[in-house]
């Protein structure tokens, strides 16, 4: 099975655990996590190793998720990692907009089932083999080698 | 008048749409995160004189109203093995994220539902409180309903609380 790191950035463990439990489900791959509290310190995690798929909180102290989102997006390095934003139903409208904004890949909102989260990363890595073919591809890891 | 009659009276007192929308989301959240939904079981209470932990969300807007989500401790353990992959000491912090986060959950997805039937209300943050034996009381304006849940970790109740007169769909506040 194909592995992938993914970091789940949320400021409540409970709510990180149930992201991860939620990923080993939907059997798409054998994970391996990262975790981080904030924008911030997913950042400063994003500089030490190499992360697949970033699924982060809408509503975080310190780095929203949507700055986080941002700060990947303008970094070359990273740029092109998918982001999923997890929220909830109250902030979906604005989800929405920062979907189109900052360039995040898909959102999910609690509460989510394994098929839906799997639905929502099939979904990118379709959106990925598009765009393969339109031009060359400079994404990186797990992504990159599904669409190849 | 028997307490469980008491009961099914007030349930109906309540506008059927909260109702509906509290239930629905109660069991999709349920069932999102332990594959398994649980069922009403009206008639049965949770014995008063037990740890518990109660997460508590408010919600304003076209329908000023309540929830508190009461969790026994057996209950809560073995839940918070399916929420985190392993059970959580009953006495943590943890155990405090856990109800107020599963309460925020649910608390999003009703806003949405009653969203759907025109009824639009915003969300407080969650408030937990836990230890033995632990009540929620509300003023003598608010009427409460007790919906206990069966689900295979165990029993629990979802508290409903809303005042006598409720404002309904489609009516603003200014019409009071």
């Amino acid at each position: 099975m194909i592995k992938v790191t993914a970091m789940v950035v949320d400021d409540s463990k409970v709510m990180r655990n149930l992201v991860k439990q939620t990923l080993k489900k939907t059997g798409l791959a054998e994970f391996e996590f990262q975790e981080a509290e904030d924008g911030e310190e997913a950042l400063e995690k994003f500089d030490e190793t190499i992360t697949d798929i970033v699924f982060a909180d809408w509503n975080m102290p310190r780095m929203s998720g949507i700055a986080l989102a941002k700060e990947i997006r303008n970094n070359e390095k990273n740029r092109r990692v998918p982001i999923i934003m997890v929220t909830s139903e109250k902030a979906m409208g604005k989800v929405e907009q920062a979907l189109d904004e900052v360039g995040a890949n898909a959102y999910v909102t609690k509460p989510f089932t394994p098929d839906e989260m799997k639905q929502k990363i099939e979904k990118i890595i379709a959106s990925l083999g598009n765009k393969k073919q339109q031009k060359s591809d400079k994404s990186g890891g797990f992504f990159k080698n599904l669409v190849s | 008048m028997s307490l469980e009659l008491e009961r099914h009276e007030a349930a109906h007192s309540l506008p059927a749409n909260l109702l509906e929308a509290a239930e629905e989301s109660l069991q999709k959240t349920y069932w999102s995160i332990c594959g398994d939904t649980p069922q009403r079981e009206d008639g049965k209470v949770l014995p008063r004189d037990q740890f518990a932990v109660s997460g508590m969300i408010s919600f304003v807007g076209d329908i000023d109203w309540a929830m508190v989500l009461c969790l026994p401790r057996d209950m809560a353990v073995a839940l918070s093995e399916r929420f985190m992959g392993q059970a959580i000491d009953f006495d943590s912090t943890d155990m405090n994220d856990l109800a107020g986060e599963l309460a925020n959950i649910i608390a999003g997805d009703v806003k949405a539902r009653l969203g759907e039937r025109g009824i639009d209300v915003d969300l407080s943050l969650p408030t937990v409180v836990k230890g033995r034996g632990v009540e929620v009381f509300f003023s003598d304006e608010v009427q409460t309903v007790n919906l206990l849940f069966q689900a295979r970790e165990g029993a629990f109740v979802m508290t409903l609380a809303a005042p006598t007169s409720p404002i309904g769909a489609g009516q603003s506040r200014e019409e009071d």
